[in-house]
């Protein structure tokens, strides 16, 4: 009864903990957007995510706003940000490519999806970080009380039973905890961009004075490399507050250069 | 000239050409003849073959060389074939021309009386390794321009022998007093050059660029890092008593710099400049239109600018608007593009700006005025837009509320998803969650999540314990007694209670001496039962309990045993004065575990 107890406890605590900040002007902008106010819903949405709100569903609704401003590059930007956080949502996905169709800088891509790759792909993004930790949390629980039950009865048939059990839960906590940590791995190291001007210069180094590489226009993606930014480290939340500073930026394999930090949005 | 003296120098001549095998040769001290460098040219002639009436060797035709002094000494010269021999040298001290190449000098010899021709020596002279293995040439395609009028900047790069690479085209910096749109350096191929000396060459457009002020005006000087191959040096190194020498070269980074270019940037003429001049020089064309002439109130009119030129890279300022008032407008949508055309710069810029009028009726856009200064043609251009007509007709849609000209949200009909929603042909429509919560909340980051993650194996492990104490609990007998010790006891209290109540004196202290006998060997798990009251004495004693404790245990068995078997009968009171003693007994026993 005392173990029950600690168990509710538990997950009482975790309910507590984990309850978040909800986005209260979201409505609002589901509203003005109905009313084509797209500049009333994109101010709206916008609201919440300055308060550090970042939900899939807010970032797609103002990626819709977005784009019916015209506003590509965020728009862009803002799909990126639902699918960083739901992978798998194919109304994103559909109206990223939707969005990216009306690019300069597009990308085609006439590679046809291998069924194997394309499930693995599905099965690691059917859930999301923190719903996997969730179930392993949940599957520790499980196998923390299948021990004690193992160690206090002493009928054969449960206690193989029981250690059928653990060896199945070990199993999938193991690939879950693999998998998120990978998850993890990338969340934190791949950094990418969006460029939200309409066109931008890649310089060689970091500062007008250098040379110009190429030219980027709205929309395009850019892969970040922290460690050169200027010897200082890039946070997503401030790094349009720093106009000045330039951000070492990598597409694919060949351009590799310095962009501006305010011509950029980071995908939190 | 005598046969002997003809053949004599024939014999020079080719010992000249073929000094490696010959025995009259000539040689150089240095392996490499640098530009600008001194050098010793020495003539060896065996003592044998000197003629008997002669004088010292010249250098008669040396174009670019100083000859600085000449000396000789005898010497010998140890040969494979020929054995050792006595040979002359005649030094020639000399300085190589600046300028690299392949060079001959004419030498002969004054032999009795007669000057001689020895022949000519090939000298090549390379470029000096101290010398700029990266030479950097700045073209600009018009050195007189008029302030804001475009032209190009070419740079054309020569590289020579010692040039290793790692060149760094960064950090080009044309200045203040120039707008620029640099071209792209990614694709700047070396080939192999022509010019003489000359390994490789590269050229291209760095940027077009137009100047924002009048004046002379100067581009500075380009600086780029490269490798070049340093300039040999000789490496003494000593080891005991022997030593040695060795010539050693390294790559070293090293800087080229162009030189700076002029530039004579005239002023615009005064005369003739239109009011809607904004600064423009080149050749532009201008474009305005709207998308309809007939409208309700709500909708949106777009008039559409287009403007493109090739003045100033990237800079088409917005022709001065006419009078809005008629209309609400949100903040134009403008879009720069610079595409590069026949070797210049074209800015295309355009123009959306969204119009919602007011109300119903009949409004006039004034013509929009564009001008540019043309350099080809020394004067100004001004074209203007034709006036827009506008018709408006009240909208059945709703009005949103409008006052002063202030700009206030365009509202129309409230759209739902399914007006909206063609899967392919437009975005898919908005969701509407019925919470919206912060979803970047990690909890791998949070503390109590690992505390949780952690609390079941730790509560598990906690239980295996518990059960291993038991299971142990349960292995040890002296456990198992000690703990039956205080419920053996009271079974003899509740015996002795009972025969108290029965007035059975006797019996109270036969429960006391069993309960007291049993209650003490399973407390010390020692078996007293049956032993005499010395071997309980002794086994008492063996397992460390006080004589004390071991003498009042006897005399209170010895009282129990006297009331019980005593003929005169016992007094219940006598019992319960022992039962005291009993209980005292037993506590302090209790104590020893």
């Amino acid at each position: 009864m005392k173990y029950l107890g600690a168990l509710l406890a538990s997950l009482l605590m975790f309910t507590v903990a984990y309850s978040a900040e909800v986005c209260t002007t979201f409505d609002n902008g589901v509203q003005a957007f109905k009313a084509q106010d797209y500049l009333g819903a994109e101010a709206a949405w916008e609201t919440c995510v300055a308060k550090g709100i970042h939900n899939a569903d807010l970032f797609y609704n103002l990626g819709n706003a977005e784009y019916r401003l015209g506003h590509m590059g965020q728009a862009i930007w803002a799909y990126e940000s639902a699918l960083r956080l739901v992978p798998t949502s194919a109304d994103y996905t559909a109206n990223l490519q939707y969005a990216q169709k009306q690019i300069v800088d597009k990308v085609e891509s006439n590679e046809e999806e291998n069924p194997v790759l394309m499930f693995l792909w599905h099965a690691h993004h059917s859930l999301t970080l923190n719903h996997q930790l969730a179930v392993v949390g949940v599957i520790a629980w499980l196998a923390g009380i299948l021990i004690m039950i193992f160690l206090f009865v002493q009928h054969k048939g449960v206690r193989s039973g029981i250690l059928v059990a653990l060896f199945v839960l070990g199993a999938v906590a193991s690939i879950l905890g693999i998998d998120a940590g990978f998850k993890l791995y990338s969340l934190v190291n791949d950094k990418f961009a969006i460029v939200v001007v309409k066109s931008v210069d890649v310089m060689s180094g970091p500062g007008d004075k250098y040379q110009v590489l190429h030219e980027l226009h709205e929309g395009t993606r850019v892969d970040i490399r922290n460690a050169d930014m200027n010897g200082a480290d890039i946070r997503s939340a401030d790094v349009h507050e720093r106009r000045d500073e330039w951000v070492n930026v990598r597409i694919g394999e060949s351009i590799n250069g310095f962009l501006k930090a305010d011509q950029i949005r980071i995908v939190e | 000239m005598s046969s002997l003296q003809k053949i004599f120098g024939i014999i020079l001549c080719l010992g000249s050409l073929v000094f490696t095998w010959a025995r009259a040769s000539v040689e150089f001290d240095k392996e490499r003849i640098e530009a600008g460098k001194d050098f010793t040219l020495i003539f060896v002639v065996p003592k044998p073959e000197i003629p008997p009436n002669h004088g010292v060797p010249k250098i008669a035709d040396a174009p670019g060389f100083t000859q600085k002094s000449i000396d000789s000494a005898d010497d010998h010269v140890n040969d494979f074939f020929m054995g050792s021999y006595q040979v002359r040298k005649y030094k020639f001290h000399m300085t190589a021309p600046k300028d690299p190449g392949q060079y001959q000098l004419a030498m002969t010899w004054e032999i009795n009386g007669n000057v001689q021709s020895l022949g000519k020596v090939n000298v090549p002279v390379a470029r000096s390794l101290d010398a700029s293995a990266l030479q950097v040439l700045l073209t600009p395609s018009k050195r007189t321009v008029y302030e804001g009028e475009q032209f190009s900047l070419a740079m054309t790069l020569l590289t020579y022998e010692n040039f290793q690479g790692g060149l760094n085209l960064g950090g080009i910096d044309l200045g203040n007093d120039f707008v620029a749109h640099r071209g792209d350096l990614g694709g700047l191929k070396f080939e192999r050059s022509k010019r003489p000396g000359v390994q490789g060459e590269a050229s291209a457009k760095i940027a077009w660029v137009a100047p924002i002020r009048a004046g002379a005006l100067e581009i500075p000087e380009l600086k780029f890092k490269y490798q070049k191959m340093g300039a040999m040096k000789e490496v003494h190194k000593q080891m005991g008593n022997f030593s040695f020498s060795s010539v050693s070269q390294q790559p070293e980074e090293a800087t080229a710099t162009s030189g700076k270019v002029q530039i004579q940037a005239l002023p615009l003429p005064m005369e003739g400049k239109p009011k809607s001049f904004s600064g423009l020089v080149g050749q532009y064309t201008f474009d305005a239109k709207i998308d309809k002439t007939s409208l309700q109130v709500g909708e949106a009119l777009t008039l559409l600018i287009k403007m493109r030129g090739n003045g100033k890279p990237g800079a088409i300022p917005d022709p001065e608007m006419p009078d809005f008032s008629d209309f609400r407008s949100v903040p134009p949508e403008t879009q720069l593009n610079k595409t590069i055309v026949d070797g210049m710069v074209f800015t295309d810029r355009s123009l959306k700006v969204f119009l919602y009028p007011k109300k119903k009726g009949e409004f006039k856009i004034a013509p929009i005025h564009f001008s540019w200064f043309d350099p080809a043609k020394k004067k100004y251009v001004e074209v203007s837009s034709k006036e827009f007509s506008i018709k408006v007709d009240k909208g059945d849609i709703t009005q949103a509320a409008v006052s002063g000209g202030q700009s206030v949200t365009p509202v129309a009909n409230v759209v739902e998803q399914k007006d909206i929603e063609k899967l392919g042909e437009d975005i898919r429509f908005i969701h509407e969650p019925m919470v919206v919560r912060d979803e970047s909340q990690r909890l791998v980051y949070k503390a109590w999540y690992w505390i949780l993650l952690v609390l079941p194996f730790v509560l598990a492990w906690g239980a295996g314990l518990l059960r291993t104490r038991r299971l142990r609990q349960l292995e040890d007998g002296a456990f198992q007694r000690r703990t039956k010790a205080q419920s053996s006891l009271q079974l003899a209290w509740g015996a002795a209670a009972t025969a108290k109540a029965a007035g059975e004196a006797k019996k109270m202290f036969a429960e006391f001496e069993r309960g007291l006998i049993t209650y003490v060997s399973d407390l010390l798990n020692i078996d007293l039962g049956g032993m005499t009251r010395e071997k309980m004495s002794s086994a008492l004693s063996e397992v460390k309990v006080a004589p004390a404790l071991i003498e009042e245990f006897a005399k209170i068995l010895e009282v129990c045993d006297q009331a019980r078997f005593s003929p005169l009968g016992t007094s219940l009171d006598e019992a319960s004065r022992i039962e005291e003693r009993v209980r005292k007994l037993t506590d302090e026993f209790g104590r020893l575990v």
